[in-house]
């Protein structure tokens, strides 16, 4: 689980004040926010990145982070990008790909191409692979549904769900309306506040466009 | 992690390879013939002409004439031509179309062996020029030179004579020690060892340039390596965090792969410099490391600070080629102005440069 309690964030030229977020075992927040509104600062401190300037931020467990650029290297195939930061043998990755709830993201498919020759959904899939090898409790995402093509949305989405159905607490930063549907609790980030949004309220509506 | 850049050191020597053709190559030619540029104005004389008439009595006169011409100091200098009567020379000089002129007289070599020691003509003009000069003296020398060459040849038939030998005798005598003298002149280094100043010069000089250009060419390897760096990256970072690796690990890991790059790349220098003859010391394949070391983690603290390849790539163009030439690497400071001379040992690199060029050459 993640407790966040009076939580002061500094970042570029900005401030976010007053956040207080709990998320239990089984539990997806979505945080929405215009561009620029601390979104990835706010998953950057809850990874233990960036030092809050006040408050708490509480994580029981390990925590996996999905950046929005992706740390794969490019000239590297998917199976060497995945080996690289797992400590399991070649045979134990190819098993978890089918057997492991990352199974979902259908990476065994392209997994011996190298990282250049992928699309940006295989791309992400195969970032969010690497991170769920290791077996995290708190799974950070952020914009994991950017410049994603439908059936690549529809695989992270169906992960997402494993995830929290297996006892997994998931963060999820993004602009996109289709995943917030499947978080228990949307927070958005405006004006240097976090602000829990009402249940009902569109997307569109809190973002005011 | 050590696997994966193993694999990605593999994957990315072409590349370097390629930066090596296209640089190296360029590189190659510079300290090969840096020197021919920089010493062109040395090597140029300008010639002035004398004229000698020599008589077909002995082809000593023959010999002399092609030993003079061709001593080093006459042969950049002189042009000596050959004319067929005694007052050619005369006229020659005397209109100014040769600036001195030797009359060498019927039976002077008989003279020579006879001990009469007959007397050459030396023609010359009132020198007007600093060069006319210069000439004039130059075959004074040579006529005293001459001239105590006669008289020692004397003073052996005098010897001869006291001691009773025939005329043939003291001859055939003659003849042998002449040939060892002319073997004697035509080598004789063996009297006087000969250094020439410009060939040590030079030969520092492409010393140098390899050690500094080598240097350069592992230096503006940035060009290549700063696409490798992961480290630079953010969410790179960020992962090697969560997955318990600190960034100095990065750093190091990061600049151990660079090294060993760059250690490939002096590899194939070496190799190319073995090729045109120029061999470095063997033991510099030990002692470059710690160079190769210092540049890689300057590269790689370069990539973590710009973040950015292309933006490592041109800054470390620009600076690799300010301190390369602040400390004397890409033209020698001897060529440079005082300021440069002065400034040099407050630049790190000249201490490298100083360093690798004892490791190649000792």
């Amino acid at each position: 689980m993640v407790e966040i309690k009076d939580l002061t964030l500094n970042y570029k030229k900005s401030v976010l004040t007053g956040v207080n977020i709990t998320a239990d075992k089984g539990e997806c927040i979505g945080l929405l926010g215009l561009n620029g509104s601390g979104k990835s600062t706010l998953l950057t401190a809850i990874a233990g990145i960036k030092k809050p300037a006040a408050g708490t931020i509480k994580v029981g467990g390990k925590v996996g982070f999905v950046t929005q650029e992706n740390a794969l290297i490019e000239e590297l195939t998917g199976i060497d990008n995945l080996m690289m930061w797992s400590p399991l043998s070649k045979k134990d990755i190819l098993k978890a790909l089918t057997d492991s709830e990352a199974a979902v993201l259908k990476t065994r498919d392209f997994i011996d191409l190298k990282v250049r020759r992928m699309s940006g959904g295989m791309k992400k899939r195969l970032a969010i692979t690497s991170v769920i090898l290791e077996h995290p409790d708190v799974l950070l995402l952020d914009e994991p549904l950017a410049a994603l093509d439908i059936p690549a949305k529809k695989d992270i989405i169906s992960f997402i769900d494993t995830f929290k159905s297996g006892g997994g607490t998931v963060f999820v930063a993004s602009h996109s309306e289709d995943i917030f549907a499947h978080c228990d609790r949307v927070y958005y980030l405006h004006d240097g506040k976090c602000e829990q949004l009402p249940e009902g309220q569109s997307i569109a509506g809190a973002l005011n466009v | 992690m050590f696997k994966a850049y193993l694999k990605r050191i593999l994957l990315f020597m072409p590349f370097v390879l390629c930066y090596l053709m296209a640089f190296g190559f360029a590189a190659l030619c510079i300290v090969t013939y840096g020197d021919a540029f920089l010493f062109k104005d040395k090597s140029s004389f300008s010639a002035v002409r004398l004229v000698c008439y020599l008589p077909g009595d002995s082809d000593l006169n023959d010999l002399g004439l092609s030993l003079v011409s061709k001593i080093d100091s006459v042969k950049e200098t002189v042009i000596i031509d050959r004319v067929d009567t005694e007052e050619e020379v005369y006229d020659i000089v005397g209109n100014g179309e040769a600036i001195a002129g030797v009359v060498i007289p019927e039976g002077f070599i008989d003279s020579v062996f006879t001990g009469e020691n007959m007397q050459a003509t030396v023609v010359y003009r009132d020198g007007g020029t600093f060069m006319e000069h210069a000439v004039n003296d130059l075959i004074l020398t040579l006529s005293n030179l001459l001239g105590t060459g006669q008289s020692v040849i004397r003073t052996g038939y005098d010897y001869v004579n006291q001691t009773g030998y025939s005329s043939s005798e003291y001859r055939n005598a003659m003849d042998r020690i002449s040939e060892e003298s002319v073997t004697y002149v035509l080598d004789r280094n063996r009297l006087f060892d000969s250094k020439d100043q410009d060939a040590l010069q030079v030969f520092t000089l492409k010393e140098k340039m390899t050690a500094s250009y080598s240097l350069f060419l592992l230096m503006m390897s940035v060009f290549v390596f700063a696409f490798f760096y992961k480290g630079n990256s953010s969410a790179f970072m960020t992962r090697a965090k969560l997955s318990g690796y600190k960034p100095f690990s990065i750093y190091l890991i990061e600049t151990l792969s660079v090294t060993f790059m760059m250690y490939l790349l002096f590899l194939v220098m070496y190799g190319a410099l073995y090729a045109v003859r120029i061999h470095l010391n063997f033991k510099t394949l030990v002692f470059i490391i710690p160079v190769l070391l210092l540049f890689s983690a300057v590269i790689t603290g370069v990539c973590y600070l710009l973040k950015k390849p292309t933006a490592v790539a041109f800054t470390g163009f620009g600076a690799g080629i300010v301190v390369m030439y602040t400390a004397g690497g890409l033209m020698p400071l001897e060529y440079m102005s005082k300021f440069f001379t002065l400034a040099a040992p407050f630049n790190p690199m000249y201490y490298v440069i100083n360093y690798t060029l004892e490791v190649m050459f000792g």
